[in-house]
């Protein structure tokens, strides 16, 4: 998958999210900040992202274990 | 173990109904005279009263303060515990509570009969039960203030963010340890995780103690900014820090020293680790480390401190102990050359970002959901939380997938804590049972 793809699935995941917690819809581009900027999700949000991201690309950059990133494309770079 | 907070064991408790430190709770400072104003006049109240066990329900660190400090001048028993247990009038008489203090230091009284007699100045704290109502653990304040020590002169007061809940058994270390070295304890009503980034920022924290799930997501909400933020001490627990997350914040924060500590409700604080490693070094099997001696049986951490608590507030007899005094863990370790590293759990509890979950709990709820004929649930690793909640369902009916996932996605939400909302569903044709019946446990399988 492109990063463009990737972040399209995180957006769609993140709009999921909001949805089912019935918080506001929220306009997410690439440098959108996951933790902590203007979208409501926390930690346990972001755990199940990390799932689907996985399940969708076959790829786990964390396999090693936490690597850092703070904003939707930083997180979409590490599964192109 | 040179670290002011904590660390060194104190030559004579200090006295809690003096207060030097501050509280910013939620942008607004509270000061050490505040609190004790406020604690002086509850105390009164308190003493008035001819209760013997008080509760405060709340999730603000600065009415913790004040409570504690008019237990300690009244001679009460208190407990701690948030905010959903004001209006829980079965559990409150189950424990004895015989009256509420509420934000404005009134007393509401629970109906019902209470026990009279005193039994002087305690801490009861609520266990992180998986199931059901849970139980009190009591502390004596010497337990509870066994490794906190005063600050040392000389060094400038230390600014705590709290990340815990005031009245969780860790987020009470933190109130304790701001409160004995007189600095300042950095709060929020609501600690989400963005919150505390801003709080840390806007007062400039320079200790903070949190779950290693709190730290990845710390680090993510607070991106390049962590070079504005000048921390000096960082502390883990609550779930087994793994060496990624050591090294990530050793380089987000170079200027800090890193230790990781192990604590339960029941066991009370035990040890930290400030070497930088994951686990603790295997020579503390031999030779106590802080007063806690610690061994291996059954795979699993068992330990004898003497900060323990004294027993269940309903059941005191009920304390997880072996019969010479041991205390069973129930987290899976193995030696490793000079090293003891944590596996997970010895039962069958998930722990999600420091939350324990019973999968027992998590079934019976999925079981509820009509099409769901068997469900399995178990913790899946992962990066941000430690694990997460999967489940395994068997449907009466192939055909009806979409709409029994949508159900079991609602009804989970509706019923169960979010960290205990499985977050992964797979259908499966059939969950085999083991030799004695009982469903087969997989304990720490990747995704």
């Amino acid at each position: 998958m492109t990063r463009d793809e990737i972040i399209v699935k995180i957006r769609g995941s993140i709009d999921r999210i909001l949805r089912d917690k019935g918080s506001e819809p929220a306009a997410v581009d690439a440098d959108t900040p996951l933790i902590g900027g203007d979208i409501a999700i926390d930690s346990l949000d972001l755990a199940t992202i990390v799932v689907e991201l996985e399940t969708e690309t076959g790829k786990d950059p964390f396999a090693a274990g936490f690597v850092n990133f703070a904003t939707v494309g930083e997180l979409a770079d590490l599964y192109v | 173990m040179s670290d002011l907070h904590l660390a060194c064991p104190a030559d004579g408790a200090f006295d809690l109904t003096r207060i030097a430190a501050t509280i910013i709770q939620d942008d607004t400072p509270v000061t050490g005279p505040e609190i004790e104003a406020r604690a002086s006049e509850a105390a009164a109240a308190l003493s008035g009263s001819g209760h013997r066990r008080m509760a405060l329900c709340s999730a603000n660190a600065a009415d913790v303060a004040v409570a504690l400090a008019a237990a300690a001048a009244a001679r009460f028993e208190l407990a701690l515990l948030s905010p959903a247990y004001a209006d829980d009038g079965a559990a409150l008489r189950r424990w004895g509570v015989a009256a509420v203090l509420g934000t404005n230091l009134d007393l509401r009284p629970v109906p019902g009969d209470h026990p009279r007699e005193a039994s002087g100045f305690a801490i009861l704290i609520a266990t992180s039960g998986t199931t059901g109502t849970p139980k009190l653990a009591r502390h004596t304040p010497d337990a509870l203030l066994g490794r906190i020590g005063p600050a040392p002169a000389g060094r400038p007061p230390a600014r705590w963010l709290l990340t815990y809940p005031p009245t969780s058994f860790a987020g009470l270390q933190v109130v304790l340890t701001a409160l004995a070295s007189g600095g300042t304890l950095i709060a929020a009503t609501e600690p989400t995780v963005a919150t505390l980034a801003e709080a840390a920022l806007t007062h400039r924290a320079t200790m903070a103690s949190g779950t290693p799930t709190f730290w990845r997501a710390f680090l993510i909400a607070l991106g390049t900014r962590t070079e504005r933020l000048d921390l000096r001490h960082i502390t883990l627990g609550g779930e087994a820090v793994d060496q990624a997350t050591l090294d990530r914040l050793g380089a987000a924060f170079p200027g800090a020293a890193i230790r990781h500590i192990y604590a339960s409700t029941e066991a009370g604080a035990l040890f930290a680790v400030s070497d930088g490693r994951a686990g603790f070094p295997a020579r503390w099997l031999d030779a106590p480390v802080d007063g806690v001696h610690l061994r291996i049986r059954d795979q699993a951490l068992e330990v004898k401190s003497p900060r323990r608590m004294q027993g269940y507030v309903e059941e005191p007899g009920d304390a997880p102990l072996a019969e010479d005094g041991w205390l069973a863990t129930g987290d899976r370790v193995e030696r490793m050359g000079d090293r003891v590293v944590f596996l997970g759990r010895a039962d069958s509890v998930i722990n999600v970002g420091g939350l324990k979950v019973s999968p027992d709990e998590v079934e019976a709820r999925l079981l509820e959901v009509p099409g769901v004929t068997d469900a399995q649930v178990y913790g899946v690793k992962n990066p941000i939380t430690g694990q997460l909640v999967a489940a395994d369902i068997v449907l009466r009916a192939p055909h009806e997938k979409e709409r029994v996932r949508a159900a079991l996605e609602h009804h989970a939400r509706a019923a169960l804590d979010p960290h205990k909302v499985p977050r992964i569903i797979r259908f499966v044709d059939r969950i085999a049972p083991t030799d004695a019946g009982k469903k087969a446990r997989r304990p720490w399988p990747k995704a």
